[in-house]
């Protein structure tokens, strides 16, 4: 919507699955990153540190859907508890998108809910999300994990249940941060006007979001994903949409909940906990 | 004298933008890497 040009900024996008952009930023071969914070924070965690300067949605988003006769095979119904439902999953390959990605850690995290072994009791199937239903609908596969739309789609069809949703499953991992805007350190400190401008972008962006939803859906969203159904769409942003934050700065609190992931997740053991977050972030390009 | 003014040009390009980048009227080349997932 041109937040980027009104701010004289020419942004490439480059499409990188999971981590991998991550580790762009890394490498320095991107300047900037719009990711969930778990793997910021395993980075950090691992002397990797990188630098957040706005965070745009402050509820998980992630979902895992299971194929209708899977779950009737298991005698998972809806109105289980997330930890028998869990349960039940034993035995079954779930598609996944990027490995290390919020997307295997909730899978990983819903698994261990149930108290099943999250390395062997669960079988992982990475993919990219449009071809996951694909890959349910002819049972290559049970259910996958994944966001919106793709998630909305497999329910709303008819094919799928909600096996766990992290919008209605886990209020203890709220507030979370699960689009962090970060760069490398150096990149605000050696060339500070990027920093600016990229915050100030991201800021106008949020407040259309806040103030504008329909626009949003009818100028971004319907022409980003055109082969999909407009009402299946319009359901899926109707959710997303109460995700993004009002308040765009990036919080402790949010950063303690999405450690709790990695660790829950058994992605980080928990001895590696961070207990402070010094120098990872600042609010100084959102005030 | 001279460091006063040092630090009213200081803020002044600040101010303007040159400090630690380019100007507001220069486009600002980023590379931003995007999960895939969406």
């Amino acid at each position: 919507m041109g937040f980027f040009k009104k701010e004289g900024l020419n942004v490439t996008l480059r499409s990188l699955v999971g981590v991998a952009s991550t580790n762009a930023v890394l490498a320095g071969s991107a300047d900037f990153t719009f990711t969930t914070a778990p793997v910021f924070l395993r980075a950090a965690v691992k002397g990797q540190p990188l630098f957040a300067i706005a965070n745009l949605l402050d509820k998980p988003m992630v979902e895992m859907v299971l194929r209708k006769d899977s779950a009737e095979k298991a005698g998972i119904t809806p109105n289980m508890p997330l930890a028998e439902r869990a349960k039940r999953l034993k035995g079954m390959t779930i598609a996944i998108q990027g490995v290390g990605s919020i997307v295997h850690a909730w899978e990983r995290y819903v698994v261990a809910k149930g108290g099943l072994d999250v390395e062997n009791d669960v079988r992982i199937a990475p993919m990219d999300p449009p071809a996951m239903l694909p890959a349910m609908e002819t049972k290559a596969i049970d259910g996958y994990t994944t966001s919106m739309p793709f998630t909305t789609q497999a329910v709303l069809k008819g094919d799928a249940i909600m096996l766990a949703s992290s919008v209605t499953d886990a209020p203890e991992l709220i507030p979370f941060s699960y689009g962090l805007l970060y760069t490398r350190p150096e990149v605000c400190q050696k060339e500070r006007e990027k920093c600016v401008r990229m915050g100030r972008a991201f800021a106008a962006a949020a407040k259309m979001i806040q103030e504008n939803p329909d626009k949003v859906f009818e100028e971004v969203l319907k022409k980003r994903f055109e082969k999909m159904d407009a009402d299946l769409l319009k359901a899926a942003w109707d959710v997303t949409q109460k995700a993004h934050a009002k308040d765009i700065r990036v919080t402790n609190t949010m950063l303690d909940n999405s450690q709790k992931v990695s660790v829950d997740a058994k992605l980080m053991p928990e001895s590696d906990l961070l207990k402070k977050y010094d120098g990872l972030y600042t609010d100084e390009f959102v005030k | 004298m001279l460091k006063r003014l040092s630090a009213a040009v200081s803020t002044v390009m600040l101010t303007a933008g040159f400090g630690a980048g380019a100007a507001k009227s220069q486009d600002i080349d980023v590379i931003m890497a995007m999960p895939a997932q969406r």
